[in-house]
């Protein structure tokens, strides 16, 4: 009963998706106010039909209503409430609903937020965004098994058997019988890091929607003056938030839960995630110089289309299977679907581009080398060029399989030895903007802004080619040749550091001068009244922190791997603080939950005698499902991490296996993530200086649109 | 990667509608240095991509392929034969045998723990060197059926050898 609701109530989402779209559409054609008044109203209703089926489908979890395919799938009797709730993310169709429900939302909050601001972009706005909507909605309430009887009848068998199967994608699916319990949620996904990730991740990717749908509609109304830059930058800081954090706790997760000793594998689900965040990174820089400059605005638009593009790559990626990966869910017919919808909306806005070619001239032309507009530039060209790479290696083997006719694939080294040197760059770049002034730089001033930092970066690359340890760790074999770029991107992070400090610091300085403040007010103030410009420096320091911890658990890792009787130990040492002797003391197994059982190992670490922690690195057997999980156990320090998993054990546990770690600098990039965050944040709150930037610009098309018409 | 230079091409236009005389040698100065950096990035994608890339092989293939194949990184899977599977805890040294669908045998040694899922018939793909008699491999991925979503999903268990 409550099923069929759900599943109505989608079907209606469905439809009135699509009426929302083309009553937009006409209404604007027609400049007929009530069609995009009743559009209007057909997104709230969207919405909040779509909130009736989550609200639906989070019931029947909670009452393990296995008859429903995806409870049974996603749940089972001993789950803690808490973990059935979360399970509406968990498997595919749960997924594509809440994906939906999330787009319903922002396209709702943005064409309200909109209404009287951006009254000539609206209409192209529903459009844009209920068509996407639309799409997502009809893989799930099943209309494409209406095609499968038509392909069978073409002789198209393996199309019609897809599209027959696309049925049973529907989060209210329901079996002919009731099993007694459900399958329950992979034991994997049992962590908040693995909670919160999907939903931080989808806000992103959906967030990414609403800029694509201004884009679009500017271009096909010819409103590609400032208003829509404006409006869409908050949608883009805020997309973007959450697509870092759904990145950095994916990270964390793996990090903390998958017991690899890594954080980032070049997964093409990883890849997926990182793609679109890479294309928007360069959107968000780029777009300042149109703002400031109106400059690269074909650029732009170029730029937002990939990134819509990638965005719903990313979801097909994540649901397809095409590309094998840990993550990926189970195979569907989605794939070919969700290729066909990211072409033709790419090729579609692609050919809206050319058409619109002469509404894009630019304003001005780029004076200097030496300038904020080129250093910009260079910064897009390096994002670009990373995701391109990123790009080649994800599909590697599929091109290599077409083009060679031989599968092959490439791992992170590929990854790591072609993107490094241009994240070295891109950090670069980083360092250098604030010293350019927009337009041309003048030598002289340059050259006194450059004085410190360089003098910074030179300094810690020498510093660190004097420290006795690192040379040692660099006549280790195959590590000889690492000491010199690792030594240089070390001063790399130095000299940007530095750079953005005598930012601040000249900016404290002024506002002294002026105010006569106190330095910590000053310093306040400075970010308070320049949320953009100080935001985005924060961001750069949680960048640079990231940085150091990437790098040092790069570059400088220990790792091994033994099996100890009880009473035995071996020792790890640290290229950074020393040795870590690590004695088995035994086994235990304990119950933590009704349905796991834990085997943990005691484990003493010690430095020259003194205890510094005890480690209990486990393995959880969960027994409805069969599964056993490790779960490493980790000793902290700012320093660096001593990562311990339990590989397996023998004879009751007379004699275990262990893999361990030493991940050298790894919290800095927890912490550089918690900074870059921040600075987002407040880089992304709003100011009043900006509601009447915004509010004019309303005024200035508005006009131009009454002196059109 | 056409694509790429496509874009760069579009961009042009934005900068400069009518080309004159300071902007238009920036123009050039900008497309050179856009084109170095695209060939840069071109020629380390297509050395890595040379360098890293590790092909997938069939034990039917890796055999026909001969010394072609030996001491090259590849990728090979198939399904853990019933032959004894060797474990010895105190070297961390594991030996089994996989079998393609021809019923080709590769004997396979890995030194490192002993994954869960490695049973007969499961499905293992493997990565790492052959030298024409064994198989060493680097890394283990062994796919079972899994309890999850539809009978098609898979458990997937990956394991590293010591580097």
């Amino acid at each position: 009963m409550v099923a069929d609701l759900g599943y109505v109530a989608l079907l209606l989402a469905f439809v009135l998706s699509i009426f929302a779209a083309l009553a937009a559409w006409w209404g604007e054609r027609r400049r007929t106010r009530e069609l995009i008044l009743s559009a209007r109203n057909g997104v709230l209703a969207v919405a909040g039909l779509l909130t009736l089926a989550v609200c639906l489908e989070l019931g029947l979890l909670l009452s393990s209503d296995f008859r429903v395919m995806y409870v049974a799938q996603v749940t089972n009797r001993a789950m803690p409430a808490f973990f059935k709730l979360t399970a509406l993310w968990g498997g595919q169709a749960g997924s594509l609903l809440f994906w939906s429900w999330l787009m319903a939302l922002f396209a709702a909050a943005a064409v309200l937020r909109g209404w009287q601001r951006t009254r000539v972009l609206i209409p192209k706005v529903i459009v844009v965004t209920q068509l996407t909507l639309a799409f997502f909605l009809s893989l799930i309430v099943g209309v494409w098994a209406l095609l499968a009887s038509p392909l069978e009848a073409l002789g198209m068998s393996t199309g019609a058997a897809l599209m027959a199967e696309m049925e049973t994608l529907t989060p209210f699916y329901q079996l002919d019988f009731t099993p007694s319990d459900g399958r329950g949620l992979n034991p994997l996904l049992r962590h908040w890091g693995m909670i919160v990730h999907p939903p931080l991740l989808y806000l992103g990717f959906v967030g990414f929607v609403i800029p694509f749908a201004f884009a679009v509609a500017a271009l096909s109304t010819r409103q590609t003056g400032d208003l829509w830059i404006r409006v869409i930058r908050r949608w883009t800081l805020v997309a973007w938030l959450f697509l870092s954090m759904g990145l950095l706790v994916g990270m964390w997760w793996a990090y903390g839960v998958l017991g690899w000793g890594g954080y980032w594998g070049w997964d093409p689900v990883e890849n997926a995630a990182l793609m679109p965040w890479l294309t928007g990174t360069a959107f968000l820089h780029s777009v300042i110089i149109q703002e400031r400059r109106g400059m690269f605005k074909v650029w732009n638009m170029v730029l937002i289309m990939i990134t819509y593009s990638l965005v719903i790559f990313g979801t097909f990626l994540t649901r397809s299977g095409v590309v094998s990966s840990v993550h990926a869910f189970a195979q569907s017919g989605i794939g070919p679907l969700f290729l066909g919808f990211v072409g033709i909306t790419f090729v579609a806005s692609v050919l809206l581009l050319f058409a619109r070619l002469d509404s894009l001239r630019s304003e001005n032309r780029l004076d200097s080398l030496v300038s904020r507009e080129a250093i910009f530039l260079f910064n897009n060209l390096l994002f670009l060029a990373i995701f391109f790479v990123t790009l080649w290696g994800t599909i590697f083997p599929v091109v290599s399989e077409l083009l060679a006719g031989q599968k092959a694939i490439v791992g992170p080294p590929f990854f790591n030895q072609v993107n490094g040197p241009l994240f070295a760059l891109l950090v670069l770049t980083m360092g250098m903007a604030p010293l350019m002034p927009w337009r041309r730089t003048a030598p002289g001033k340059l050259a006194r802004l450059l004085q410190w930092p360089v003098v910074t970066g030179l300094a810690t690359t020498l510093g660190l080619l004097a420290v006795p340890t690192l040379r040692q760790f660099a006549v280790l074999p195959g590590t000889a040749l690492r000491i010199v770029p690792v030594t240089a991107f070390y001063g790399l992070l130095a000299f940007t550091l530095m750079v953005i400090g005598q930012e601040f610091w000249r900016g404290i300085r002024a506002r002294r001068r002026v105010t006569g403040e106190r330095y910590a007010t000053a310093w306040l103030n400075l970010i308070r009244y320049n949320r953009r410009r100080y935001g985005g420096y924060l961001v750069h320091v949680g960048v640079v922190m990231i940085a150091l911890g990437v790098i040092g658990t790069h570059f400088f890792k220990v790792e091994t791997q033994r099996n100890l009787a009880r009473g035995e130990s071996f020792t790890l040492t640290s290229p950074l603080t020393g040795s870590y002797t690590v004695t088995y003391e035994g086994l235990r197994v304990s119950a933590t939950a009704a349905d796991v059982r834990r085997t943990a190992a005691e484990l003493k670490v010690t430095r020259e005698g003194q205890v510094l922690a005890w480690l209990y690195p486990a393995q959880d057997f969960f027994i409805a499902q069969e599964q056993a999980v490790t779960t490493p156990a980790m000793r902290h320090s700012l320093a660096e991490d001593l990562y311990i998993i339990l590989a397996g054990w023998e004879n009751g546990g007379t004699t275990a296996t262990f893999k361990a770690y030493v991940e050298p600098l790894v919290n800095w990039l927890w912490i550089g993530g918690l900074v870059f965050i921040l600075g987002t944040a407040v880089a992304a709150w709003p100011t009043q200086a900006e509601e009447r930037r915004t509010a004019v610009a309303t005024e200035v098309s508005g006009h131009a649109v009454t002196a059109r018409s | 990667m056409g694509k790429g230079e496509n874009m760069m091409g579009e961009e042009t236009t934005d900068w400069t509608p009518c080309s004159s005389r300071p902007a238009g040698r920036n123009r050039l100065k900008f497309l050179v240095g856009g084109g170095i950096i695209a060939l840069a990035v071109i020629y380390l994608i297509f050395t890595a991509t040379q360098s890293t890339a590790a092909y997938f092989f069939t034990i039917s293939e890796l055999y026909a392929r001969g010394e072609a194949a030996y001491d090259r990184y590849v990728r090979v899977s198939g399904k853990v034969t019933d032959a004894p599977i060797q474990f010895e805890p105190r070297e961390l040294l594991l030996r089994f045998q996989i079998a393609d669908e021809n019923g080709q045998t590769l004997p396979v040694i890995f030194h490192g723990p002993k994954p869960d899922q490695l049973r007969p018939d499961a499905e293992a793909i493997l990565e790492g060197k052959f030298d024409g008699q064994v198989f060493t491999a680097q890394t283990i991925l062994l796919k079972c059926p899994s309890k999850y979503e539809e009978e098609k999903g898979v458990v997937e268990e990956k394991v590293e050898a010591v580097r």
